[in-house]
């Protein structure tokens, strides 16, 4: 039976970075190619030596599809292609094919600022993986090789996030990506058609979370801005260039000119424009309320948010500033921080998830006295706050795309085991369908029944009428006779003579003979009646005949007898079938050989 | 440092192994491995890592007898320690006085306990052999707690992660039998029966598990024949003549069987593993028949190979792939063919067509490949002459893409015009240049003013001198003051660079050891640094937020004050009688802020009044060397270098950004606060940080 199998590198059982391997129908597809920010090493990136040893990629890849420019979904992508070594195509739709470098570039930055490495990934090599990469429209199919085609769904969570069905054949899987099944301030929520894939790969991250509504989530942010604000404070948020970033700016742009706010706000990087140009460029990607006042005002045009210059940190009086890097690991953002946590006037919010061996992990988890460079004590007086903004679909709303999808098949990634063992449960029992959920480096193994559609011709279905059935009911299946032939890749059932003519042949029959010697003391005709009678009475429910020609016939099988000259009492049975009863033509010739029974009269 | 670490692990101790979740960082674990191995490296003698750390002794049967309860990454992270610590013989001697090991490495104990099926207790138990597999005593162990069989189970696991740990191990195994065998045969050492025995019915067992599971028997079978072929590849590839003749003994007829079986989807693998044989000449093992069948396959991967080479050749295809490739195999050929004289007219008119065309390509891919491209060429001088004609051709193109929509193209398009540049070449600088200038303050991407900078630094290093560069010297005071402004710090990275070849330049600063250095010279070297905002670039650049900025600024500004303001005596706040009296005015607002601080010019007492006096302004001098003129204050420049504390930066510039909260103490730290907000999480749900994208 043929089978899909699925084996996550990546994102089995964690929400570490994304890398998952499909095969299916003999092609192998790599389904995100995403980067963990905790190690400072290789350790970072996943192990490709598990897909092919000596680097060879290219020979066992057919794709890698990206699902969305975050670095823990497309953040290994230059290492694997340039490094590694992989020559094949990369999909991911345009908006994510735009801003993807960005963010890698500002990655590689941040690292090497940081660090100083060397075995890193350059510019250069973010600039040749991504002339590597073919774009995909929404809803378009896009045909890989003959057999493999792959289709991108909208899937929300950020600008240019898909979802993409992978097909081959009749067999299919849909890899989710991350994915919001509510519309935000930007974008809409993710869709998918009836398509009924025999494996829908889900992410899982609030598997077992109903989220409150991103309103209050909203209302509670902008309150925490505006009452530092108001008491002088200063406000800090550290952030990745993109994503996050333009939802919040959006978010504090509506709440300063709502509330006629005077304190300036700052984006300390110059990658505001260049994002804000791609928001724009991409405006089909955003929801439908930002497209419909796009002509009245664009949503990007920020009024209130200005260029950051370093000097601005030591103005007096209230001020928002955006800084990266996201995680107080290294440069702007780790310079503010320092002149501003022993003021407990001032705020820093961190809008996302910070991995161990940053501060801002630290004051994340209650630290108040970090140490510095020299063994210095840096006193963190500010408020912390954590604001979690991100858009994944809650239980919810993954129960909600399977029920739009109807998958045969759940396959969960992207999530904690516990909670999404608890999901699991969820899912067989609603939908009665298998859940599986393997941890990085174990392959779910899924047989698929592929059904092939076959046209039949109205000539060969009127005949079968004829004949005296009723017409085809597919809960009484019965057999009947016609040719399969294959044209324009489709499968058509016709009759045989229908068949010659459209493939233009003439026919041919097929016989095949056999000599069958046998000690039989009787005349010809009397052992040619003693075969009739013999086989009357071993084949029931067959059509014999014993012609007048001197034949026996059985369907379409002919027996003669003659005797050879030297020895009147040795027969030869002659037997010759056409290749139709080729099974009954080889029975009875070994029938006949063990001779005929004595006592036939 | 770890003397510290070593008061706080035995808390990090407890809360692990009282720990029933896992923490909310996955890597704390592995990075507090990495601190152990990193100790284990260190240590001369086998010092073990119990010596220093005691408390791990009681740390492993203390998380391993309350296994069911424990989270099964720590019992992992408990496996790989045991393993580290068994490493040395010492360490071993230690754990197995207390039957640690036996406890630790027993499978039949975490299968009842239903743990095994967790894959990372088996990664863990590899992993943690594996370490210690490293002198006899630990293969001793190995064997008569018959742990083999066990592994070879793992070999076919269903989780390809301890698939191909099992893998790894195998390989090690017999590697360290091979190692420890010629060691102790080159040594002359009397080995213990015992030992010998060990490393031979290891070596034994496992040659004969690999012949059989080449076997192909039904399909569960064709994994373990894929597994055994890895392991194969592995071994041939590393292991010595004794082993490998042996290994290859033991296997040759299981291969042969194998090529004939004619299974496509080994054929990878087995070309892999005919290649470390091949490698160490020992394929006569197989015999020729099968070889050639081989070969055939070879042949044919070669030819599917060659006939993309041949596809290359055709740049007129419009795929990128394929256009990126013949740019790439042209540029080879180029660079190889030494007779350029068989270079057709027809050649180079398609040659020109093809550029032409592709520079405007509706795709940035292919303009940016095709940009790439000429400035490779350009490279090569005569050649691209030869193959493109006049160099006007190639940089009218290239002056044509600076306006590309596409900041890569616009880069690759400013670097190649940097390959175009010559010695004496002024035709038509102006326009470009402050073409230039433009991208350099305009430009909204970092590649294009990165290149600009890379631009300036080319032409710089061309240039024999600076009267024969005019146009690049007027140009210098812009592109420093844009480039240490930048938003970029690449960009400010580039600019340093320049500003190093300024100081750099022949006589722009005398010899540090130079007999004679004239202060006459030493003034006019200085003032002119100073002139042209060099002095200035560096002074932001030390200040700036990101380290290799500071780094690099720091490096020059050090080599600047021992170069032209040498200390007297090694007395910091003392100058040399003939040092170069040179002052230049800083900024009030900005970085010279923060260089304020430093210099400790507002904070200062007025009252209180240096000795320094400026010989080279006759105005009265202030305190610290410096004169407050408004928002601007004059400097003495010599007087500056030496109170910004230079060598105490550089010690804290050379160390990553991150080295403080990135260190073994900083993790130790986090998992103590980790491990009491895990109870604080337990009792307040609501507190929940949830880990998701970034």
């Amino acid at each position: 039976m043929p089978e899909i199998k699925v084996t996550p590198l990546g994102a089995g059982q964690d929400v570490g970075r994304s890398c998952i391997l499909v095969s299916i129908g003999g092609k192998n597809i790599m389904l995100d190619c995403g980067m963990h920010m905790g190690y400072n090493d290789d350790r970072r990136f996943p192990d490709f030596s598990y897909v092919t040893q000596n680097g060879r990629l290219t020979d066992f890849l057919d794709c890698v599809i990206i699902s969305h420019f975050h670095l823990d979904h497309c953040g290994a992508l230059p290492y694997m292609s340039e490094m590694v070594g992989y020559d094949g195509p990369i999909y991911m739709t345009h908006p994510t094919k735009a801003i993807c470098p960005i963010l890698l570039e500002d990655f590689r930055k941040i690292t090497v600022d940081k660090k100083g490495e060397t075995n890193f990934f350059t510019s250069q090599m973010i600039k040749d993986c991504m002339k590597k990469v073919v774009p995909l429209n929404l809803h378009q199919t896009v045909q890989v090789d003959d057999e493999l085609e792959i289709k991108a769904y909208y899937a929300g969570h950020v600008l240019g996030a898909a979802m993409v069905q992978i097909k081959v054949g009749s067999e299919s899987v849909v890899y989710t990506g991350d994915y919001n099944m509510t519309p935000d301030r930007h974008l809409g929520a993710a869709w998918i058609d009836k398509c009924r894939p025999d494996i829908l790969i889900s992410e899982s991250t609030y598997a077992t979370t109903i989220r409150d509504s991103k309103r209050c989530r909203e209302r509670d942010f902008l309150k925490k801005v505006h009452e530092s604000i108001e008491r002088g404070g200063k406000v800090l948020i550290p952030v990745f260039a993109l994503g996050r970033a333009q939802e919040l700016c959006i978010l504090l742009e509506t709440f300063w000119e709502r509330m006629n706010l005077k304190a300036p706000i700052y984006f300390s990087t110059g990658l505001t424009e260049k994002a804000n140009h791609y928001y724009k460029l991409f405006i089909t990607w955003t929801n439908q309320k930002i497209r419909k006042t796009f002509v009245q005002r664009n949503m990007f045009e920020f009024k209130h948010i200005k260029a950051f210059d370093r000097s601005y940190a030591d103005n007096p009086g209230p001020m928002v500033v955006f800084a990266t890097p996201g995680m107080l690991h290294a440069g702007q953002s780790l310079q503010i921080f320092k002149k501003w946590a022993g003021n407990e006037k001032n705020m820093v919010i961190m809008p996302g998830y910070c991995v161990q061996g940053t501060i801002g992990h630290k004051i994340l988890n209650g630290q108040r006295k970090l140490e510095m460079e020299g063994r210095a004590t840096l006193d963190v007086k500010l408020q912390v706050e954590y604001m979690s903004f991100s858009a994944h679909a809650d239980a919810k709303g993954i129960m909600q795309l399977i029920r739009m999808a109807e998958p045969r098949n759940m396959l969960l990634v992207h999530g904690e085991a516990a909670k999404m063992e608890f999901l699991k449960g969820k899912i067989e029992q609603e939908f009665s369908i298998d859940c599986y959920m393997p941890a990085n480096g174990e392959t779910a193994m899924v047989t698929t029944n592929p059904s092939v559609p076959v046209d039949m011709s109205l000539n060969l279905l009127k005949r079968e009428m004829a004949l005296g059935g009723p017409l085809p009911d597919p809960k009484k299946p019965r057999t009947m006779h016609g040719t399969l032939i294959m044209k324009e890749n489709s499968l058509k059932l016709v009759s045989s003579e229908q068949a010659l003519k459209e493939l233009g042949l003439n026919e041919h029959q097929l016989r095949f003979t056999c000599r069958v010697q046998l000690q039989d003391p009787h005349s010809d005709p009397d052992t040619l009646h003693r075969v009739y009678t013999h086989l009357k009475s071993v084949l029931k429910g067959y059509t014999i005949q014993h012609l007048p020609d001197g034949t026996v016939m059985v369907e379409s099988i002919v027996i003669k007898v003659s005797s050879s000259a030297e020895d009147v009492n040795a027969k030869v049975l002659l037997l010759s079938w056409s290749y139709q009863d080729e099974d009954l033509g080889s029975f009875l010739s070994s029938l006949l050989k063990k001779g005929l029974p004595p006592g036939l009269c | 440092m770890d003397r510290e670490c070593v008061t706080v692990l035995p808390r990090v101790c407890e809360v692990l192994a009282a720990s029933g979740s896992s923490l909310p960082d996955d890597t704390s674990l592995e990075k507090l491995l990495d601190w152990f191995t990193m100790f284990n490296l260190k240590q001369p003698n086998g010092f073990s890592l119990l010596e220093a750390f005691p408390c791990l002794l009681d740390f492993i049967p203390t998380v391993v007898n309350n296994s069911p309860a424990s989270d099964a990454s720590i019992l992992s992270f408990t496996l790989k320690l045991t393993g580290l610590i068994s490493a040395t013989e010492n360490g071993f001697k230690v754990l197995q006085e207390h039957s640690l090991c036996d406890l630790v490495f027993d499978p039949q104990r975490w299968q009842e306990a239903g743990l095994w099926k967790d894959p990372c207790i088996r990664i863990g138990w590899i992993q943690g052999l594996r370490t210690m597999l490293q002198h006899s005593k630990a293969l001793g162990f190995f064997v008569q707690a018959d742990l083999i069989e066990p592994l070879l189970h793992l070999h076919t696991d269903t989780s390809l992660f301890v698939a191909s740990a099992a893998n790894h191990m195998l390989a090690h195994i017999l590697l360290f039998c091979q190692s420890e065998n010629s060691q102790n045969n080159s040594k002359h050492l009397t080995v213990p029966v015992e030992t010998k025995q060990n490393y031979s019915t290891v070596t034994v067992k496992l040659c004969e598990y690999l012949k059989k599971s080449l076997v192909l028997d039904g399909t569960s079978a064709l994994f373990q024949s894929h597994q055994a072929l890895k392991v194969l590849a592995l071994l041939l590839s590393r292991a010595g003549p004794d082993l490998r003749d042996r290994l290859l003994l033991t296997v040759s007829d299981s291969l042969e069987e194998l090529v004939t079986t004619n299974c496509s989807q080994l054929t990878r693998s087995l070309m892999d593993v005919v290649q470390a044989a091949h490698r160490c000449a020992s394929l006569c093992m197989l015999n020729v028949r099968n070889k050639e069948m081989l070969k055939e396959r070879l042949v044919d991967i070669k030819m599917s190979a060659v006939t993309r080479v041949f596809i290359t050749v055709c740049v007129w295809t419009g795929v990128f792939q394929v256009l990126q490739k013949s740019y790439r195999t042209l540029m080879k050929w180029i660079s190889a063919c030494a007779d350029l004289s068989s270079i057709t007219d027809q050649l180079r008119k398609d040659l020109i067509q093809v550029v032409g065309k592709r520079v405007c390509d509706v795709r940035w891919e292919v303009r940016d490949s095709t940009v790439e491209f000429l400035g490779h060429l350009a490279g090569l001088c005569d050649t691209s002459e030869v193959l493109l004609g006049d160099r006007c051709f190639t940089v009218s193109l290239l002056k044509e893409a600076l306006q590309d929509p596409e900041s890569y193209v616009r880069a690759s398009s400013i670097s190649a015009l940097a390959q175009t540049l010559a010695p004496s070449w002024q035709q038509g600088a102006v326009e470009l240049v402050s073409r230039l200038h433009e991208i350099l303050s305009q430009d909204t991407e970092g590649f294009s003013r990165r290149a600009v900078l890379q631009y300036f630094i080319t032409w710089f290093s061309l240039c024999p001198s600076p009267t024969s560069c005019s146009l690049l010297m007027q140009s210098m005071h812009a592109v420093l003051s844009q480039g240490s402004a930048d938003l970029d710090w690449e960009v400010k990275v580039h600019t340093l660079e320049l500003a190093e070849l300024l100081m750099d330049r022949p006589g722009a600063h005398p010899h540090p050891y130079a007999v004679t250095s004239n202060k006459s010279d030493l003034v006019g070297v200085l003032s002119t640094l100073v002139d042209q905002g060099v002095f200035l670039v560096l002074l932001g650049g030390l200040v700036d937020c990101d380290r290799p900025v500071g780094l690099k600024a720091c490096q020059l500004l050090m080599r600047l004050r021992d170069s032209v303001c040498p200390l007297l005596l090694g007395d910091q706040r003392v100058s040399a009688p003939d040092e170069p009296g040179v002052s230049c005015e800083l900024p009030g607002c900005g970085w010279a802020q923060e260089v304020r601080k430093i210099l400790g010019i507002e904070d200062a007492d007025p009252a209180q009044k240096s000795d320094v006096v400026d010989p080279g302004d006759d105005r009265k001098p202030e305190q610290g060397g410096v004169r407050d003129e408004g928002c601007m204050v004059r400097v003495s420049v010599c007087e500056v270098l030496r109170s910004l504390g230079l060598d105490a930066r550089l010690s804290v510039l050379t160390q990553s950004s991150d080295h403080v909260h990135n260190s073994p103490m900083s993790l130790l730290q986090d998992i103590l606060t980790a491990g009491s907000r895990n109870t604080q999480l337990n009792s307040e749900p609501g507190l929940e940080v949830i880990v998701d994208c970034y």
